[in-house]
């Protein structure tokens, strides 16, 4: 069970890690409390290793999830590195109200 | 909780209508509610009722217009906008001597106001784009 104490903005990500000038500004704009979540063409940066030196732009308390939907549709949820979380729709929704704010990068 | 969704979506080729939707009836179906789902920018384009979706392709417009009939969803479409983009209802057919309506019925033209007033009277703003 996660309380609501400590989280502050969830950020939203949905382009490819391609977009690596996107990455970027998302991830240095991380505070501690914030997490972000990766949806649509955004899970392709939940595979391996793959975009590791992009992630590691991120602090390593940031919490990173990825939309299952998203990974099924690509066939990539038996590919998920260890950082990442995959949830469902509902707990996108409950991310939202648990964080306090959103932020969308597309 | 009261959320408000907020769309850029810039074509129907994209996909975050498709999650908006889904995070839309997500959060319904867990007992939250909808003030407003406000389309902005290039979204106003799946406002549009002269559009024909190919049979085998997923009509997002029909899906809004279906939450608004199960969910009773508050759904308004940016003037400024829509009528930029030949996106208009009876009166700004009227008010511009245009021969014809576009925008499909269930949905509202208004202005950004009526954002405003959403991120006011929501917990949570939440914006799909591309």
């Amino acid at each position: 069970m996660i309380t609501a104490a400590g989280h502050e903005t969830l950020h939203i990500i949905n382009k490819s890690p391609s977009d690596i000038l996107l990455y970027q500004n998302c991830f240095n704009s991380l505070l501690a409390g914030d997490a972000v979540i990766f949806i649509e063409s955004a899970v392709y940066a939940a595979i391996d290793d793959n975009f590791r030196s992009v992630l590691d732009l991120a602090a390593n308390d940031i919490p990173f999830f990825a939309l299952q939907n998203d990974l099924l549709a690509r066939g990539l949820n038996n590919h998920l590195n260890l950082r990442f979380k995959a949830i469902e729709d509902n707990y996108f929704v409950e991310l939202c109200c648990l964080y306090k704010k959103s932020v969308s990068w597309f | 909780m009261i959320f408000s969704i907020l769309l850029y979506a810039s074509n129907s080729s994209q996909q975050s209508e498709q999650t908006a939707l889904r995070f839309s009836r997500s959060l319904l179906q867990q007992g939250h509610s909808i003030h407003r789902v406000f389309f902005y920018g290039d979204s106003v384009n799946n406002t549009s009722g002269l559009k024909v979706t190919p049979r085998d392709e997923i009509n997002i417009t029909e899906q809004w217009l279906d939450l608004v009939t199960e969910h009773q969803v508050d759904i308004v479409v940016c003037i400024a906008a829509a009528v930029r983009r030949g996106i208009i209802d009876q009166k700004e057919a009227q008010r511009h001597s245009k021969t014809a309506a576009s925008l499909a019925p269930g949905f509202t033209l208004s202005g950004l106001g009526q954002l405003a007033d959403a991120i006011l009277h929501s917990d949570r703003l939440i914006t799909f784009g591309n």
